[in-house]
């Protein structure tokens, strides 16, 4: 049942998964490429460290972007029939659901593979001195832990809110805008700042999007 | 385990018009069960209900002895489903819908997929998004027979589909009912299709089954009268039920009645009028009239609409 | 033999069948030990019931008309001339019997009917 849930779920995203990938694979020479316009010599490993301070931001929106489409779209191809055919499958609703969220979350494994060969082929190039270190296999765990955690908040959303997931999402933005402006008239602006840097900084659960993403560092 | 599906004391509602209210159905083991009834009057809802695609509000529904919605689950690995929507992913194709379908059914006969794929000029390769709305409806039946199922529930699956093609999909279903001795709920607007083919007939109007019976019992249980000197009173006191009266000519008046005898005729006789012919109906009239009666716009005797059928009652 | 049957008509489907069955055994379409349609060829031809044939087919065993043997199917039994002779006689009669009924509805007179069925039939030879 399983290998039909995912044979669906890659044919419904190979397109998404293979435009993922390729990104994610270009993305530390280009963050290079862009660091070398930055600095002294483009060839040194600080051209790649200071790349990416752009890299990290792109692969922070290639991660969402691709977890949102890869959580959304089989969701859609479901809900175009009123979600009947798996609704009439001998197997109860949540089996179905946790099917399609592993199938999803086995398919992200694709493009934080593709990260770490990008990375792997941009170290292999550079010649490291000895204050600095590597780190291409980290960088592709962060990605895939951050990849994990937009897909399973963006699912999530998407299984419980159904056809009004969207209405619901807009509706929590504005009530998180609302709720800051309203603590801030009231004086007490502090609160908003200090949930928001709890989610955002390590432990926080949104910290893996935050803060800098490096490739090299000492 | 007698009934392939009870339900029993109904009760469902969406939106502010349209309620199921109390309602009581049961479809015998290997019956070909006829579900009739005018759009609207929530076939496809009592259906979605028995597979267990929607909660009711109140009442049992019992589908080969599992209970729905809890186990619907269960259930379905019996039941084979065709509904009126497209029931495909439309960018699979006819080989990988029917792989897909396979996975989920312990049962499944993948020769007899083939067979049926053959039969009915399916190509492996062809998506679906580009099947012709026949060969959709020809796939969809294929994947349901495919299953074994014990259970068939289609749901108009001839609607909009060319004659021939109606033919090659009920001869297949009639086919597998002979060989598996399966019962089948078929809901559908098409009547004459329901007279050959079913021999219990179940007819639901504005969220209630109005009549439950075996086939001949409920057309025999229908006629017209062709009355004469009728007068226009009050029919409350008859022995039968009358659906509706229409006047024809001067003197002439077309009843239609519902548990009539001919050993009635005393209470025409009473009154000075006279029965001077007694026509019978077929499936489609006497749905019509039936309806007539329920609603009440036929100027008949019968409540309107505080009333649910029981199997006596006709 | 069977080129349809009208689902709308007052006798039931499996009457219509065992009459169609009857009235071609009567008039020799279908000869003593031919075999009939099986069941399921039936019933997909006609898109009816199975059940329906099987309890036409019983009905005609009964009378003796055909015989169901188990695994080879529906054979005709060889029927006695009179059996056959006497289905032809009934067959008349309810042809009859239909057009007299249509004559009531138009309020003919016996005499008018009788007087227009001579005009219509052929002179015996």
């Amino acid at each position: 049942m399983f290998a039909q849930v995912m044979f669906t779920q890659l044919r419904w995203t190979r397109m998404i998964l293979l435009f993922t990938s390729v990104a994610t694979f270009l993305t530390p020479v280009i963050a290079w490429w862009i660091g070398g316009t930055r600095v002294l010599n483009p060839e040194s490993p600080r051209a790649v460290m200071s790349g990416f301070d752009t890299g990290g931001p792109m692969l922070v929106l290639i991660g969402i972007l691709a977890a949102f489409l890869l959580a959304v779209y089989p969701w859609t191809m479901d809900a175009a029939a009123r979600h009947t055919l798996p609704l009439s499958l001998p197997i109860t609703w949540r089996r179905y659901v946790a099917m399609r969220f592993a199938a999803g979350a086995l398919l992200l494994l694709l493009p934080a593979l593709t990260l770490w060969f990008g990375a792997l082929l941009v170290v292999a190039q550079l010649e490291l001195p000895p204050t600095l270190r590597a780190y291409p296999g980290m960088l592709a765990l962060r990605f895939l832990a951050a990849l994990m955690l937009a897909y399973s908040m963006t699912f999530a959303l998407q299984y419980l809110a159904g056809r009004r997931s969207a209405a619901v999402a807009l509706g929590l933005l504005v009530g998180g805008v609302l709720l800051s402006a309203g603590l801030a008239i009231i004086g007490d602006g502090g609160v908003t700042g200090m949930l928001f840097d709890w989610l955002v900084e390590f432990p926080g659960p949104l910290a893996v999007f935050a803060s800098d993403w490096k490739l090299i560092d000492v | 385990m007698t009934d392939a599906i009870r339900i029993r004391g109904l009760a469902w509602k969406a939106g502010r018009d349209f309620a199921i209210q109390d309602m009581n159905l049961t479809v015998p083991r290997g019956a070909i069960y006829g579900f009739l009834g005018p759009n609207g009057a929530g076939k496809t809802s009592t259906i979605r209900l028995l597979l267990g695609m929607a909660k009711p509000y109140a009442g049992s529904i019992e589908v080969l002895g599992h209970t729905v919605p809890r186990d619907a689950h269960k259930a379905l690995a019996r039941i084979g489903y065709v509904p009126e929507r497209l029931h495909l992913y439309p960018t699979l194709t006819v080989a990988e819908s029917i792989r897909f379908r396979r996975a989920f059914y312990a049962g499944f006969d993948m020769a007899e997929a083939e067979r049926l794929r053959r039969h009915f000029g399916l190509r492996e390769h062809q998506l679906v998004s580009r099947l012709s709305k026949g060969e959709s409806g020809k796939l969809m039946m294929l994947l349901a027979l495919a299953q074994r199922p014990e259970l068939l529930v289609l749901d108009e699956p001839t609607d909009g589909l060319d004659p021939v093609l109606r033919r090659e999909l009920l001869a297949s279903l009639v086919e597998y009912v002979h060989t598996h001795g399966a019962t089948v709920f078929i809901s559908s607007h098409l009547v004459h299709e329901q007279e050959r083919i079913c021999d219990w007939i179940g007819v639901m109007d504005r969220g209630r089954l109005i009549a439950e019976l075996p086939m001949q019992d409920f057309r025999s249980g229908i006629k017209r009268l062709r009355v004469m000197g009728a007068e226009s009173g009050s029919t409350a006191d008859a022995p039968f039920t009358v659906l509706s009266r229409e006047r024809v000519s001067e003197r002439m008046e077309a009843w239609a009645v519902r548990g009539w005898e001919p050993s009635m005729n005393e209470w025409f006789t009473r009154s000075a009028a006279e029965v001077r012919e007694v026509l019978d109906l077929d499936l489609e009239e006497s749905f019509v009239e039936l309806l007539r009666g329920a609603r009440g716009d036929g100027d008949g005797n019968e409540h309107g609409h505080g009333h649910n059928a029981s199997r006596e009652t006709l | 033999m069977f080129t349809r049957i009208d689902p709308r008509s007052p006798t039931p489907i499996y009457a219509q069948i065992a009459d169609a069955v009857r009235v071609a055994v009567a008039a020799g379409e279908l000869s003593a030990g031919e075999g009939l349609l099986s069941v399921r060829a039936l019933a997909m031809k006609l898109r009816v019931n199975p059940a329906t044939v099987v309890q036409a087919y019983q009905n005609l065993e009964r009378e003796g008309i055909v015989e169901m043997r188990q695994g080879a199917g529906t054979f005709v039994a060889a029927v006695p001339k009179e059996a056959r002779s006497r289905d032809r006689a009934a067959a008349a009669r309810r042809l009859a019997r239909q057009m007299l009924a249509e004559a009531a509805r138009l309020g003919l007179s016996p005499t008018e009917v009788r007087e227009a069925l001579d005009r219509e039939l052929p002179e015996p030879k």
